[in-house]
Order: C-alpha cells, then sequence, then structure tokens
C-alpha cells in the first residue's frame, strides 16, 4: 500500500540530461498502454459514454490544483466547501503542492470517506459510471521533469476512447484514454473516491475501506463512521470489522444502549470471539449492567490469558461490584 | 562538597520528575475497547515502542510541516488528521514525495506541448506513443 505512495518518485532531479536520453531509450520500448489495450478489449468497450456534468468546477490558481480538486469532490459529496478553505488544510507553500495523503487526512476531517482505488483503469470507469467522480494524481512530464498534478475524471467515451477530465482552468478537459494512461501511469495509477456515508464506493473491498472508515474516528468522526459502518454491514453483513467499529463508534457518541445491540450483533455471528466479549462487557459495565458483563470478561480473558487490556477489563468490572466477585 | 550536597536534592528532583514524565507517554494497561484498528489490523496491542517512534515522528512531521511555510495554528490539526502509517511516510520521505500542484499552464508543460504538436505534425519524433495513440483506431 505505502509503496503506491512513493514507489513513482524516485527521480526528483529537476534536469538531467544523462536521464532525459536514458528516458527516450527507455520510452522507445515502453510506450504501450497496456491498461487502456486491456479495457478496450473487454465487455466495458461496449459501454456507452457516461459523463458527469453535474460535478461542479473549480478553476485552479497557480499551483493549486489539490485545493481545486478537493473542492470538486468534496462538494459533489455534500461538503459545501471552497478550494480556498481547503489550502490550509493541503496545501504546502515551500513544495508549490499537495501531498496525497494530506488529500485523504483533509477528507476525513470533512466527515467524508476517502477510498483509494486499485491502481486498475477499471476501478475509474466503474466509479465513474457508477456516479463517483475520481480524483487523479498525474505526472504531466516525465520521471526527469516532474509535473504533478491532480485533475478529477468525470466521464468515459469508450468509442472514441476518450477521458473527460476536470483540469485546471479546463472545466472539460478531454484526453485521448492512451494520454490519459502515460500520464496516471507516472504517477503510479494512484486515483481516491470521496464517499458521504452511506453511499459506498462501488469498488470498495472490506478491508480497505473499513481501514479508511476507522480514520474518521481518529478525528472525531463518530456520527460519519457510525453511518459508514452500517453500509458496510449492508455490504458485508458478517464482517467482523464493520460489527466492532458500528459499536464502538456509537459508545465514543455515548449511545451505550447502541453500541450494546452492535456487540451483541458481533456476537451472535463471531461467538467466542475476544474482542466482542470484551468491548460488550466494558459497554455493560458502563451501563451499570455489572453481573451481565463480568461473565463475559472473563470469558475474554480465558480466550487470551495474556491480554493486558482484557485483564483489566475484568479487575476494573470485578472492582466495580465487589459483591459479584468470586 | 558542600555545593554539591545542596544540590543533590533539586538534581535527583528534576531527574525524576523527567523519568516519570517520560513515563506518562508510554502506554499503560487500561480497561476500555479494542480499538476498531486493532481488529483491522489483526494486530491486538501494539508494541510500546512503535507507539513511541510513532508519537515523535508526529513531532518530526509538525516541524517538517513548518519549516515548509505551513501556519502554526495549523499544522496541528493537520497532522492529528493522519494515520499514524501517513505520519510516518511524510516524517521519512518529504522531500521525496510527489506534491502535486504545478500549474498546468507551467512551462515544462508547454515545452512538453510543442513538443507533442512538432511530433503530430510529424516534426520531430520524440514521443513514441503520440503515433501509437493516433494510429491507435
Amino acid at each position: 500500500m505505502i509503496d503506491v505512495f512513493f514507489a513513482h518518485c524516485r527521480h526528483t532531479a529537476r534536469f538531467w540530461p544523462g536521464g532525459f536520453f536514458l528516458s527516450l531509450i527507455l520510452l522507445a520500448g515502453g510506450c504501450a498502454t497496456p491498461q487502456s489495450d486491456r479495457l478496450l478489449a473487454s465487455p466495458f468497450a461496449h459501454t456507452p459514454a457516461v459523463e458527469l456534468t453535474a460535478v461542479p468546477f473549480f478553476a485552479q490558481t497557480q499551483y493549486q490544483c489539490g485545493p481545486a480538486s478537493l473542492a470538486m469532490v468534496l462538494n459533489w459529496a455534500g461538503v459545501p466547501i471552497a478550494p480556498e478553505d481547503l489550502v490550509p488544510q493541503v496545501y504546502l507553500p515551500e513544495r508549490q503542492g499537495s501531498f496525497q495523503v494530506e488529500l485523504l487526512a483533509a477528507t476525513r476531517r470533512q466527515g467524508r470517506v476517502p477510498y483509494v482505488l486499485s491502481p486498475q483503469l477499471e476501478s475509474v470507469v466503474s466509479e465513474v459510471t457508477a456516479g463517483n467522480p475520481v480524483l487523479v494524481l498525474q505526472n504531466l512530464g516525465y520521471s526527469w521533469h516532474t509535473q504533478w498534478h491532480y485533475a478529477v475524471v468525470v466521464g468515459f467515451d469508450m468509442p472514441q476512447e476518450e477521458v473527460v477530465l476536470r483540469s485546471g482552468t479546463e472545466a472539460r478537459h478531454v484526453v485521448s484514454m492512451q494520454l490519459f494512461e502515460h500520464t496516471w501511469a507516472r504517477s503510479g495509477h494512484w486515483a481516491m473516491v470521496v464517499t458521504a456515508p452511506p453511499r459506498l464506493p462501488e469498488t470498495a473491498e472490506e478491508l480497505p475501506y473499513l481501514r479508511s472508515v476507522a480514520t474518521l474516528e481518529q478525528v472525531q468522526r463518530h456520527a460519519e463512521a457510525a453511518a459508514a459502518y452500517s453500509a458496510a454491514l449492508q455490504r458485508w453483513p458478517t464482517s467482523l470489522g464493520a460489527h466492532i467499529g458500528l459499536g464502538n463508534s456509537r459508545y465514543a457518541m455515548g449511545d451505550l444502549a447502541g453500541a450494546e445491540a452492535a456487540f451483541r450483533q458481533a456476537l451472535a455471528i463471531h461467538p467466542d470471539t475476544a474482542v466482542v466479549l470484551n468491548n460488550l462487557a466494558q459497554t455493560l459495565a458502563d451501563h451499570g449492567q455489572l453481573d451481565q458483563a463480568q461473565p463475559l470478561a472473563v470469558r475474554a480473558t480465558q480466550l487470551e490469558p495474556t491480554n493486558a487490556l482484557y485483564r483489566e477489563t475484568l479487575e476494573e468490572v470485578r472492582r466495580r461490584a465487589p459483591r459479584a466477585a468470586p | 562538597m558542600q555545593m554539591f550536597r545542596r544540590l543533590t536534592r533539586p538534581v535527583a528532583l528534576t531527574v525524576t520528575c523527567f523519568f516519570i514524565s517520560l513515563s506518562l507517554h508510554l502506554p499503560v494497561a487500561q480497561a476500555g475497547l479494542v480499538p476498531t484498528d486493532n481488529v483491522l489490523t489483526n494486530t491486538l496491542t501494539t508494541p510500546a515502542h512503535a507507539r513511541v517512534a510513532t508519537w515523535l515522528g508526529r513531532d518530526d512531521v509538525k516541524a517538517e510541516l513548518l519549516a515548509r511555510g505551513v501556519s502554526p495554528d495549523q499544522v496541528r490539526a493537520r497532522v492529528d488528521a493522519l494515520t499514524d502509517e501517513e505520519a510516518s511516510l511524510l516524517a521519512s520521505k518529504i522531500d521525496q514525495l510527489p506534491a502535486g500542484g504545478d500549474s498546468i499552464l507551467g512551462l515544462a508543460v508547454l515545452v512538453f506541448l510543442v513538443l507533442l504538436f512538432t511530433d503530430i505534425m510529424g516534426w520531430t519524433d520524440i514521443f513514441p506513443f503520440t503515433k501509437k495513440g493516433s494510429a491507435k483506431k
């Protein structure tokens, strides 16, 4: 995962003549567009053209394609925010640009789920077709003269082999699929979608999606996290992570009854799972139901005797209910 | 010698306070919920040394962002919104990561477009994919 973030950026020199000629040699042999070729040979090729014309456009000011692109996808996901308001959150003055990880961080600060797509053109097409514009990082130049740029993919026209982007100062920037693939491949095929819970990305996979939702808990956006976990349970009904996340975020909001319900549902599907037993015990204890909490806490420590957290939970339950202690 | 004895108490006190303050940052087992993260990474407890490293890493990122022009009143919220993984990535690779933001009207792109144009017109042969792309259909 982390490799995706920097695998493509080893060459940061602005200009190196040796690199220039080396690049030419490499390019001469490496001009293929495997993803476009594969896509155009697949059933995707027969899908009609799609364009999300209602995605808002913010023209970038100098160097600020990051805030502009992020504002477009955030507005689409229901956050009315202007690029200027995102500048202090993502822009790095000395580098005259924005980092990918800071776009992810700013998204969660707005209570939206940032989801990094798997690095395939098919993923981008699937998301756009499902109504999710895709924020992409491109290198418009070469490795020897990098030109990092963020843009938003809003449309595909398979018969014409074209991609439609909101890019820079152009509300509708149309490029050939092959040119898009070249510029996108040079960023390591980095792409993200922003969704408002309970909406899920079309191509979401269980663990990566839940990890992204868990980061909303880190920035105290518990209501949105709970909505996202609930939605995840619609798609993956037996997911342990989604059940725990739902319970934890309800607990963090002070909704102990809701948390208890989530953990009990988890226990029904995952009996004898120490995490569930511990979290349910703690929730019940905080709710004053110490008699019910104690056997659950005991069971958690029996399953994992070396876990310090479970032992501590059990001790706390016993401390609070001295009469029930053995 | 008298002076040395007089200093013993304050020095001992300072050293003790220092170690106590260090221990405050070390994770202590507490009752509570297992965080969602832990379930998703299959590690029920993060080793203490890893957490201390993360805590130091975040201070590093803060300093790096400040040094690159982020305003002091924004830097804390920005770093707090990063995951541990992202923070350590920024701390270790801040100058190698791509910072998307070059103006698309920049000189380099202009050169790129000019060369692309000359390629398409058949005057130069720099970008092999122009021919491949246009000959696609």
